[in-house]
């Protein structure tokens, strides 16, 4: 009578060479960001008016600017500036581009139409000019760069969460725990919610490497982070303007930023192959 | 040991719109206590949503619905949930209405935690006794759903609806997504469970042979409304209905030399759009009867009710008797509808 349980099988992860060189780049940024004060071999800020301007040699890897401050100890410091933008920026858009998605595609019905409008008036500026204005009417800083990234990037992570909602809101055993009698709250958080945490963290992933070029394109404005805060976006307004006296400026600053974007991307793709959603039954 | 007179269910003329769609028509179908009927229908012809209705988990555009003497429809959001305590549903394939990041003994319990019955070791007991009720061994509880067959997952979902100890148990079609050899198994399991129980059951299935075993009373739907409704061995041995009789000559007999011989009904022309429901009679694009009798008009123009033909058998066609056969040659004779 009782049929034989089928063995129990874990689904292998597939680690390629995306995986690893993602995964790879991105850890090795991040313990660049958390441990710089050990691994960059000078002060960031400090000036050396002796050595401007210098190509990559052995005492500077990777050459000097215009102040004589060590390229390398700067990028360094500078991944501390782009991550911690970057992750808080975009943490900020999902908790809160989420939290109105869910609402949205929950309730439905007005309070959907609402708070999505609004997000449609938002997601009609182009999110760099959204950010520019939004920071040319608080000014700079790194509290205001953040505040401006998370509200441009707030439509999108509403959007995709609210179109999960409705999907998974359909599902059977979201119908059979409602007619169970679950309350919304069990049914968003541990129903709805777990379901969908997939495509958000992908998208997610990719949006940090989204945060921290926008935060480059406000530094290298002039309205984002201040000098001389190592910041990608301002070297590589310095590093233009030397472009042909010291090229390797903009060459390494943007080489960084190209890294640390791929990473993110190739993270955020290898992220969606294993959270792939006909994986989710596992069968 | 059960009261026959007073219904557990009652469904009073439900109507459940989506936009123009009428999915479940004016229909009205008691369940008395302790007994199983069976719900049948083809595909859209409103049996799910009529059971998603009496659950109130799609609310009816209009009708009521009497639960134990207590009308759904009007019941406030506390009075429901307390009375859904003693209702309860399984769906049609247990893959899909089991959470799959939830492990078994979480999906089981989680009926006990709303109602917040119990605490932590009196659930995991009741979880185990409810596996062991299904025939499972308790041991499962720490898996997956996924990591079950479809009969096993079948069960799981079975021990979750009677985890709360209901009294009315809708099926919503329980065994159409399992292969053929675990059908009789599951349906088994609930023939024996609704007695230990004492269980009301609506039993919906888009198939007749299914249906059989299980139900005291059969009801038929088609677009949206009971056709026929009838004792289970009066319909299967003297349906009324044409279409149920079309149904029942679609259900294959388990002896060639019956099989061999055996006439079938087929049903020709169009099903109507539920959007635009034909006047009178839903069923005369496709009723052999209307097409033998030369296309009487008062199938055109009269719905016809469900009437009844014997003390345990109701049917809605004009022509389901001699007599209502004879009215409809006069009225081809000249009188006007």
């Amino acid at each position: 009578m009782v049929e034989a349980v089928s063995s129990f099988t874990r689904p292998r992860l597939r680690i390629n060479g995306f995986a690893v060189l993602g995964f790879g780049l991105l850890a090795l940024l991040i313990i660049c960001a958390a441990f710089s004060p050990w691994l960059a071999p000078y002060d960031p800020n400090a000036q050396d008016y002796r050595a401007v301007l210098q190509g990559p040699s052995a005492a500077h890897w990777l050459g000097t600017d215009h102040t004589g401050r060590d390229m390398l100890s700067r990028l360094i410091y500078g991944s501390r500036v782009a991550l911690s933008i970057g992750f808080t920026a975009v943490g900020l858009a999902v908790l809160l581009g989420g939290l109105l998605g869910v609402v949205a595609g929950y309730a439905r019905g007005l309070v959907d139409e609402a708070i999505m409008r609004v997000m449609d008036a938002l997601l009609s500026f182009p999110s760099v000019l959204l950010a520019l204005g939004i920071m040319a009417a608080l000014g700079p800083g790194v509290n205001t760069i953040i505040i401006a990234i998370a509200i441009a990037d707030l439509p999108m992570f509403a959007r995709i969460t609210r179109s999960q909602v409705l999907t998974v809101r359909e599902r059977d055993f979201v119908v059979a725990t409602r007619a169970l009698g679950a309350g919304p709250a069990r049914i968003i958080f541990r129903h709805i919610v777990p379901h969908i945490t997939g495509p958000v963290a992908v998208m997610a992933t990719i949006q940090v490497g989204h945060a921290i070029l926008t935060e480059a394109a406000l530094s290298f404005l002039g309205l984002g982070i201040q000098p001389p805060t190592a910041s990608w976006g301002a070297m590589m307004r310095n590093g233009f303007s030397y472009m042909e006296r010291a090229p390797w400026l903009a060459a390494f600053t943007g080489l960084a930023i190209l890294l640390t974007v791929l990473a993110l991307n190739l993270a955020g793709d290898v992220l969606r192959d294993w959270l792939d959603p006909r994986g989710d039954s596992r069968r | 040991m059960t009261d026959t007179s007073e219904p557990i269910l009652d469904i009073r003329n439900l109507t459940v719109r989506f936009g123009k769609v009428a999915a479940v028509n004016d229909m009205s179908l008691t369940l008395r206590r302790g007994e199983t009927l069976g719900l049948v229908g083809e595909s859209g012809s409103g049996k799910s949503t009529t059971s998603r209705a009496v659950l109130q988990i799609n609310r009816p555009t209009s009708g009521e619905v009497w639960f134990d003497g207590e009308e759904l429809v009007s019941a406030s959001r506390t009075r429901l949930k307390a009375l859904r305590q003693r209702m309860q549903m399984v769906f049609q394939d247990p893959r899909s209405s089991l959470d799959p990041r939830m492990t078994v003994e979480a999906l089981l319990a989680e009926p006990l935690v709303i109602f917040g019955i119990g605490n932590r070791t009196l659930r995991r007991a009741k979880v185990a006794e409810m596996l062991r009720l299904v025939g499972l061994d308790p041991a499962v509880g720490s898996r997956y759903p996924h990591e079950f067959s479809g009969g096993q997952a079948q069960r799981i979902a079975i021990a979750r609806a009677l985890i709360l100890e209901p009294e009315l148990i809708i099926a919503d079609e329980p065994v159409s997504a399992l292969d053929v050899s675990i059908q009789a198994q599951i349906i088994n399991l609930l023939v024996k469970l609704r007695t230990q129980l004492n269980l009301s059951m609506l039993f919906i299935a888009h198939d007749l042979a299914v249906v059989r075993h299980i139900s005291d009373r059969v009801a038929v739907m088609y677009m949206g409304r009971v056709v026929e409704l009838a004792d289970r061995d009066r319909l299967y041995g003297a349906p009324a209905h044409p279409y149920t009789r079309a149904l029942l000559s679609a259900v294959p007999v388990p002896d060639p030399a019956v099989e061999v011989h055996r006439k079938r009904e087929i049903l020709t022309g169009e099903l109507p759009s539920p959007g635009r429901l034909p006047y009178g009679c839903a069923f005369r694009s496709r009723c052999p009867l209307h097409a033998a009798l030369g296309r009487p008009e008062v199938c055109a123009n009269v719905l016809p009710p469900l009437v009844p033909l014997a003390p345990n058998q109701s049917a809605a066609c004009h022509f389901v008797s001699d007599a209502s056969a004879a009215a409809a040659r006069d009225q081809r004779g000249g009188v006007s509808a």
